[in-house]
C-alpha cells in the first residue's frame, strides 16, 4: 500500500531488429504463384510397340474421347458422338507496357484476322500493343473459347452468352443449365456453378459482381462431361478419357480441356493426335 | 551515478515513438508467415517462357528430371538438347538428340536407384515446363521421346490458379 510504481517504457529495440531481419528473409521466400503439375498417362515402352492383334473390344467400356479442333469441340463415348461445341477463339495479347499512361496493357484479336503461319508469324496483320510494341505468338496471354450457337460448320452462328460469377464462374439453375441473363435474379436467390456442392444464396456484394460474358466452350464440356461422368459411373474405365488434338492446337487449350476432364472425374487423361 | 548520467541523456531528448512501426511490422510479418509455403518448392519456373494456368492443387512431391521447352530450344536438366524450331518440322515422333541424353539420364536414375536399395526398374519421373503458347505437335513428340527413354511418368508444369495456402 502506498508503493510508489516507476512507469518504464519496454524496450522495443531488439524485437524491432528482429523483425528487420525476418522480413527480408520471409519475403525472398514467399512465393506468390505456386507452380503445380498436370499428370498425363503415358503407356510403356513395351506397350509403343504395334502388335498385329488388336485388342477385343468392351461393350461395357465408355470409351470417351474428346476431339480438340480449331472450331469445335466433340465429345465421343461408346461410339456415339455428342452435338458438337462451336466455338469462336479469340486471343488476348498481353502487352507488358512500362509507360504508365497506357492503363488497358492487353489487346484481343480474333485468330482469322491475323492469319497465324506454322512458324508462329502473321501473315495478315500483326497484333500491335497501344504503345506501339508488336506482339508476337509467345504473348498470347488468355485463349478465350466463346460457344458459338449453330447447328453445321458452314453457318456463321452467333454468341451464347451466360451469367458468370466475379471469378468467372458459369452459373447454372437447378435443372443444371445455364443461366443466361439477370432475369428473375435477386439477393437471396439459389444459384450454383458447376462445382460439386456450390450451391449458394447469393448475396448483395455477389449480385453486383455479376456479369453476363460469351459462354466459354470449356463450361458447355465441363457440364457434358459432368453429365457423362455422373451417368456412367459403373464402367470399368469410368476414370478414363482421350483427348485428341491437332498439331497446331496451343498447349494452353490442351491444358484446359484437361482440366475439365479432371474436374468432370476423369483423372486418367491420355492424349492423341486427331488424325492420325 | 548511473541514474544521473541517463537523466541527462533524456532531459530535452523526445524519442521516437516505435509502437506504430511495430504495429506495421507485425502485420507485415504475420502476412507473410500465412504465405510462406512451409512444404518447400521443388521446382521453379524457367525463365524465357509462360507456364499455363490449371485447377490442378497437385504439386511434384519428388524430385524429377526437367525438361523445358522454350521458343528456341529443348533443355534437359538445363543443357540445351535441341531447338524447337528443328523440333516442330521434324516428321519423326522421336527427338534423336534427346533420346540419347534422356536414356544416359535414366542408366544414371537406376544406377541411384540400385545405390539406394530401391527398384531400378521403377517408371522414371519427369516433369516437363512448356510454353503455353507452344503447339501440341511439339508436346507431344517431347513426352514421347520421354516415354520411350524410360520416363513413363509424366507431368507438366503449370501455374495454379486460385492456389490456396
Amino acid at each position: 500500500m502506498g508503493k510508489k510504481f516507476e512507469y518504464k517504457e519496454v524496450d522495443l529495440l531488439p524485437v524491432l531488429n528482429l523483425m528487420t531481419v525476418l522480413i527480408p528473409v520471409l519475403l525472398s521466400i514467399t512465393s506468390y504463384q505456386k507452380v503445380g503439375i498436370v499428370e498425363v498417362n503415358l503407356p510403356e515402352r513395351s506397350d509403343m510397340v504395334m502388335t498385329d492383334e488388336p485388342p477385343e473390344p468392351d461393350d461395357q467400356a465408355l470409351n470417351l474421347t474428346v476431339a480438340v479442333t480449331s472450331d469445335y469441340l466433340q465429345i465421343v463415348a461408346r461410339g456415339g458422338m455428342l452435338p458438337m461445341i462451336f466455338y469462336k477463339e479469340m486471343w488476348t495479347f498481353h502487352c507488358a507496357s512500362t509507360n504508365k499512361a497506357v492503363a488497358n496493357d492487353t489487346i484481343t484479336y480474333e485468330p482469322s484476322t491475323l492469319g497465324m503461319l506454322a512458324d508462329g508469324t502473321f501473315s495478315k496483320k500483326t497484333p500491335t500493343c497501344p504503345s506501339g510494341k508488336e506482339a508476337t505468338k509467345y504473348d498470347i496471354e488468355t485463349i478465350h473459347l466463346w460457344t458459338l450457337n449453330k447447328q453445321t460448320e458452314e453457318d456463321p452462328g452467333t454468341v451464347v452468352f451466360s451469367l458468370y460469377s466475379a471469378d468467372d464462374s458459369a452459373y447454372v439453375d437447378g435443372n443444371n443449365e445455364f443461366i443466361t441473363s439477370r432475369n428473375g435474379i435477386q439477393p437471396g436467390s439459389v444459384l450454383a456453378t458447376l462445382k460439386e456442392s456450390s450451391a449458394r444464396k447469393i448475396n448483395t456484394e455477389k449480385y453486383n459482381q455479376m456479369k453476363v460474358l460469351p459462354r466459354s466452350a470449356y463450361d458447355e464440356l465441363a457440364k457434358a462431361l459432368i453429365g457423362i461422368h455422373t451417368r456412367f459411373i459403373d464402367a470399368p474405365d469410368a476414370d478414363n478419357i482421350i483427348v485428341l488434338a491437332n498439331d497446331d492446337t496451343p498447349f494452353d487449350k490442351i491444358v484446359g480441356v484437361m482440366d475439365r476432364a479432371r474436374d468432370a472425374g476423369f483423372w486418367k487423361i491420355n492424349l492423341a493426335k486427331l488424325g492420325g | 551515478m548511473g541514474m544521473k548520467k541517463s537523466r541527462k541523456f533524456v532531459k530535452g531528448y523526445s524519442g521516437i515513438s516505435l509502437t506504430s512501426l511495430m504495429d506495421a511490422f507485425t502485420i507485415i510479418l504475420v502476412f507473410l508467415i500465412k504465405n510462406v509455403d512451409t512444404e518447400g518448392n521443388l521446382m521453379t519456373q524457367a525463365e524465357n517462357l509462360r507456364l499455363p494456368l490449371t485447377t490442378s492443387q497437385k504439386t511434384s512431391k519428388e524430385v524429377a528430371l526437367v525438361v523445358i521447352v522454350d521458343a528456341k530450344q529443348v533443355l534437359v536438366d538445363g543443357s540445351p538438347v535441341a531447338e524447337t524450331e528443328s523440333v516442330a518440322k521434324q516428321d519423326s515422333l522421336m527427338i534423336g538428340s534427346m533420346v540419347t541424353v534422356m536414356e544416359q539420364k535414366r542408366e544414371e536414375e537406376k544406377k541411384s536407384a540400385l545405390a539406394r536399395g530401391e527398384d531400378p526398374e521403377t517408371a522414371g519421373n519427369v516433369i516437363v515446363q512448356l510454353d503455353k503458347n507452344l503447339q501440341y505437335d511439339i508436346m507431344y513428340k517431347v513426352m514421347a521421346t520421354c516415354g520411350w527413354s524410360g520416363f513413363t511418368n509424366i507431368a507438366f508444369a503449370a501455374i495454379m490458379k486460385n492456389a490456396e495456402e
